[in-house]
């Protein structure tokens, strides 16, 4: 008790040191927390459902011998495939479902949500995926028509304190009888639906294909039975299915199962999120652990008398090391404090950061601050106490801080590092996102709006003419699919019908290159004739291996089959953006909607500024015009901008911790300064009555911080670089002058800190030097 | 060289005014070895300060070779202070970190247009001189008091000052190598070195070539030493 007294007053004796302590060790720790807690989100993914690790997922690839390509896996596959496994391999198998994906709309009496996730599946849903089911029969009930399980959260929701078994709702507009409740799993689980509704519910209504022949596909699992050789599974598997859809023009299909855990983790977002979480992590508690050595380190040339006092009076190392020790974890524990208030506020106000659902990741992992201070304790405590305890008590009494700048220098060095390493990375990621949000996409975002009108009925040829006649609408075409949500697949293929590669296929109505701002490189673009026309991009025509400018030469129009069907081309446009910067170029076709279906499917718009009171507009003005219409458009810019979530949400999580960083290292820095300063102040007294200047001693001091500066620098941009070219690997274009990035945030970092350090030593760069020597 | 007329510099605080040096005159010519005594805390050291422009007067005027220099700013007292004064002080002031070479070196090293071949050789020149060459790489805590003040005037004259201030330069030394280091002040002013220096000691005192003598901030007396 008497020890702790005595720590809690070392610690109120110096008031601004110990504020500046608990505030850089609790930031750090609250950062710290979060990022560890994404790290779990990420190890845990998959892991919430009961034994989990019995649970695979099923995958479909396409191979083609005539060109060698090979496709990356899917992770759909045929609606009967998962049902096909299940009955061939009764011992191995213990259970497999197919299931489907969508949200939904739910009315129940006043109720009226929409509730994000709905998964379409059969009987064995529960039984594979380990969910626990908490009323119902879903073997039984799953099997018919018309029923929905719902999650115990969303009938909680929906139903309130009442009984919700046997009651009917409304289910995107269809009558569905609620026959049982299951528990929700976890937020970081790849199936986590909210409703599960009957298979037959879909299927005996046609709105989805289920069978071997292409058309819908559909994600499947598989739980295996213990002890299952998962290897020679996959070769019976795939010898199934070679005699299920034996290969047929040079198109092989290979099926086969893997841990459903390595989906998440395999794919290269959660790769990067995994290793940014890990890299800023580290970076973070070292310079957070460091730091607080550094300051402890630093105040020993005012403390080393009292050690040297209590080691006379008979204190043994252990004795000094325990005391420190006690100290450290005191500071912690308010630190702790301030990291828990820092959480509190970032939960309560901040749900989601660009879609990462940072409240439930907090509240999952509370116990991670303790895992983060045990860390902080060892690593910020134990080399102080060591050091502290280890001083000779001949030493004490004289010029003992001299022995310290070792390793000062040395923590001073990494913290140096990571404050480069972390501003170089922020630097890089920022200038990525303007690079994709600003390099030219191929088509003219700038103007474009797009979107869907339901409920027309008889009024369609009206509401085209009012859409078209609009003063601000400049053009509208309709098109299955916008570039920034991609396009399905379809294969080209030659004269044998063989498969030559797989495009991306589009849909759309003449009018609509011209309404995308896309550049037409050759020909024209389609018409609304009932012959097939395509337009095609650049890519397309060079795995045609034809030339853009003679193949249209003499009115020439090339011909291609696409799937089943004899498309003529009639141009070719420029290569554009399908989906975002992280896919590579594809190749596109556009094939023309026949002159007889006149629906909308999606209608794109060019319009003129101010775009989003337009867009609005538009989505008002319809329903009063036309009653009963419903419309709704979004403009392309931000929807593209969507796709770039996740590098805003890295670039959002880098800045943080930069801003901690630099927070904590500007603690370190002045700390050290002021120590330094304290400790050279009778050289700077004897420099400058030899004739140094004012810039003479800024120079001096700046000289001693830019040694150690300037190579951790170094690291820490060589650090930047390697983790910023595993960061932009997942990008197809990167930013011009690339080098000159990380140089110039290297050296921004080595300006702050000289500028820290020149403004630090200015006081007593003009400090009249005989004030020193006397006190010497 | 120095000339001092109705200087005085008072030190504040919240509470009491203290006079250091009341309304005192006082004049060096060039040459000359003028040895300041007095009573601790009669102002010594701060009239040693004022005329090294280490701190500036309350009031009065001082003219160090010819320049107005009682109102300058830091920045200008530096710059010329530079080269021409020197300075040695009791606890010798090396810089513990600097060798001796080093430590010698240094004013130099301030001094715009002197080439490091230029400085070496200074260097050099004053350490064969001073009888330090076989310790230039030794570094202060090596040798004796003696050797560190011999060290330190070599310091205070590798830039030919023509001044050399030195406030009680023996004061912690033994009678061998207070009187060395008195010799050597002396052969310096023989050369041509103007030397104003406070002591306590009348024995080092007597080596000077006038005495002022200074009691609670006034000079009560400047006696020429016959020596």
């Amino acid at each position: 008790m008497n020890k702790l007294i005595y720590i809690l007053r070392v610690l109120r004796r110096s008031p601004w040191t110990t504020a500046i302590k608990v505030l850089s060790l609790g930031l750090g720790m609250a950062m710290c927390v979060f990022l560890l807690d994404m790290f779990l989100f990420i190890v845990n993914y998959d892991k919430g459902y009961r034994e989990s690790d019995d649970i695979y997922q099923i995958f479909m690839q396409y191979s083609f011998t005539t060109t060698g390509e090979v496709h990356a896996p899917s992770e759909q596959t045929y609606g009967p495939t998962a049902r096909a496994i299940y009955e061939n391999f009764p011992n191995e198998i213990e259970a497999a479902v197919s299931t489907a994906g969508n949200g939904g709309k739910v009315n129940y009496n006043d109720y009226e949500q929409y509730i994000g996730r709905t998964a379409v599946a059969d009987s064995l849903f529960f039984a594979t995926l380990g969910i626990e089911v908490l009323s119902g029969n879903p073997v039984k009930d799953l099997a018919m028509q018309d029923v929905v399980y719902l999650s115990d959260a969303s009938a909680k929701e929906i139903f309130g304190s009442e009984d919700p078994m046997g009651k009917t709702i409304k289910l995107n507009d269809i009558d569905v009888t609620v026959r049982g409740i299951y528990k929700e799993p976890p937020l970081n689980s790849s199936l986590k639906p909210s409703a599960v509704l009957s298979f037959p519910t879909y299927l005996n209504r046609n709105w989805r294909y289920y069978g071997f022949n292409g058309g819908d596909a559909y994600p499947a699992y598989v739980r295996l039975a213990p002890g299952t050789d998962v290897g020679d599974l996959n070769k019976r598997i795939g010898k199934l299915f070679n005699e299920i859809i034996p290969p047929v023009n040079g198109t092989k299909l290979d099926i086969f199962i893997r841990p459903l855990s390595d989906t998440y983790r395999g794919y290269e977002s959660t790769k990067i999120l995994f290793t940014v979480s890990v890299i800023l992590g580290l970076a973070l508690i070292l310079v957070t652990a460091l730091n607080y050595a550094l300051m402890s380190i630093a105040s020993l040339s005012k403390r080393a008398k009292a050690i040297g006092v209590y080691k006379c009076s008979g204190a043994n190392g252990s004795t000094i090391a325990g005391m420190f020790l006690l100290e450290t974890a005191v500071t912690l524990i308010m630190a702790t404090g301030v990291a828990a208030i820092v959480l509190y506020y970032v939960q309560k106000y901040i749900e989601t950061i660009e879609s990462v659902d940072v409240r439930w990741i907090l509240s999952e992992y509370r116990w991670s601050i303790l895992a983060v201070f045990a860390i902080l304790f060892l690593l910020g405590g134990l080399p102080p106490a060591r050091l502290f305890s280890r001083i000779p008590v001949t030493q004490v009494f004289r010029r003992f801080t001299e022995r310290n700048s070792v390793w000062k220098k040395a923590l001073l060095f990494v913290q140096f590092a990571g404050i480069t390493f972390v501003s170089c990375l922020l630097c890089i990621v920022s200038v990525q996102y303007s690079t994709v949000l600003n390099h030219d996409l191929g088509y003219d975002s700038s103007h474009l709006i797009f979107g869907n009108c339901n409920n027309i009925g008889d009024n369609r040829s009206a509401l085209w003419n009012y859409i078209e006649n609009q003063p601000y609408v400049e053009s509208v075409s309709r098109t299955e699919s916008v570039p920034a949500y991609g396009y399905s697949g379809e294969f080209v293929r030659g004269d044998g019908n063989e498969v030559l590669f797989s495009t991306r296929i589009n849909s759309a109505a003449s009018g609509f290159v011209s309404t995308m701002g896309m550049h037409l490189v050759a020909g024209r673009d389609v018409e609304n004739t009932m012959d097939a026309e395509a337009v095609v991009n650049e890519e397309f025509m060079r795995l045609m291996h034809w030339n853009v400018d003679s193949a249209f030469s003499g009115g020439n129009q090339p011909e291609v089959k696409i799937g089943g069907d004899i498309i003529k081309v009639v141009g070719v446009v420029k290569d554009f953006v399908i989906g975002d910067y992280m896919q590579p170029v594809m190749p596109y076709a556009s094939i023309n909607i026949p002159a007889n279906r006149n629906e909308f499917y999606t209608l794109v718009l060019r319009v003129k500024e101010p775009v989003a009171e337009n867009s609005k507009k538009l989505a008002a003005d319809i329903p009063e015009t036309f009653s009963g219409v419903k419309a709704s458009f979004a403009d392309m810019p931000s929807v593209i901008a969507d796709r770039y979530t996740q590098v805003r949400f890295f670039r959002t999580i880098i800045l943080v911790t930069s801003l901690i960083i630099m927070f904590i290292v500007l603690m370190g820095l002045i700390g050290f300064v002021r120590d330094e300063i304290q400790r050279r102040s009778k050289e700077i007294a004897i420099r400058k009555v030899n004739g140094a200047g004012t810039s003479d001693i800024i120079m001096l001091l700046c000289k001693d911080v830019a040694f150690v500066a300037v190579p951790s620098a170094v690291v820490g941009v060589a650090a930047a670089w390697w983790a910023g070219g595993l960061w932009l690997e997942r990008f197809h274009i990167s930013p011009a002058n690339l080098p000159l990035y990380y140089i110039l945030a290297g050296i921004g970092i080595l300006i702050l800190i000289l500028a820290c350090v020149a403004a630090l030593s200015h006081r007593t760069a003009t400090d009249n030097p005989v004030n020193s020597i006397k006190s010497e | 060289m120095i000339k001092i007329e109705n200087l005085s510099r008072a030190y504040r605080t919240s509470e009491i005014e203290t006079l250091a040096l009341d309304n005192i005159n006082f004049e060096v010519k060039e040459g000359e070895f003028v040895a300041i005594m007095g009573p601790s805390g009669c102002g010594k050291s701060t009239l040693l300060n004022i005329v090294g422009l280490l701190d500036n007067p309350t009031s009065g005027t001082y003219r160090l070779m010819g320049h107005e220099v009682e109102s300058l700013k830091e920045k200008d007292r530096t710059r010329l202070r530079k080269g021409i004064i020197g300075f040695v002080f009791q606890s010798f002031n090396l810089i513990d970190e600097l060798n001796v070479r080093e430590n010698v070196e240094l004013p130099l090293t301030y001094l715009p247009d002197i080439s490091a071949k230029e400085r070496r050789r200074r260097t050099d020149d004053i350490l064969v001189r001073m009888n330090l060459s076989h310790r230039a790489k030794h570094f202060p805590q090596q040798l004796s008091g003696g050797q560190q003040q011999r060290v330190a005037i070599a310091r205070a004259v590798v830039t030919e000052p023509k001044l050399i201030l030195a406030d009680e330069p023996t004061g912690n030394l033994d009678s061998t190598n207070g009187n060395e280091v008195m010799n050597l002040l002396r052969e310096l002013n023989d050369e041509g070195t103007t030397i104003v220096m406070v002591t306590h000691s009348m024995h080092d005192a007597g080596f000077a070539k006038r005495i002022v003598n200074l009691f609670d901030g006034n000079i009560v007396s400047s006696i020429p030493v016959h020596l």
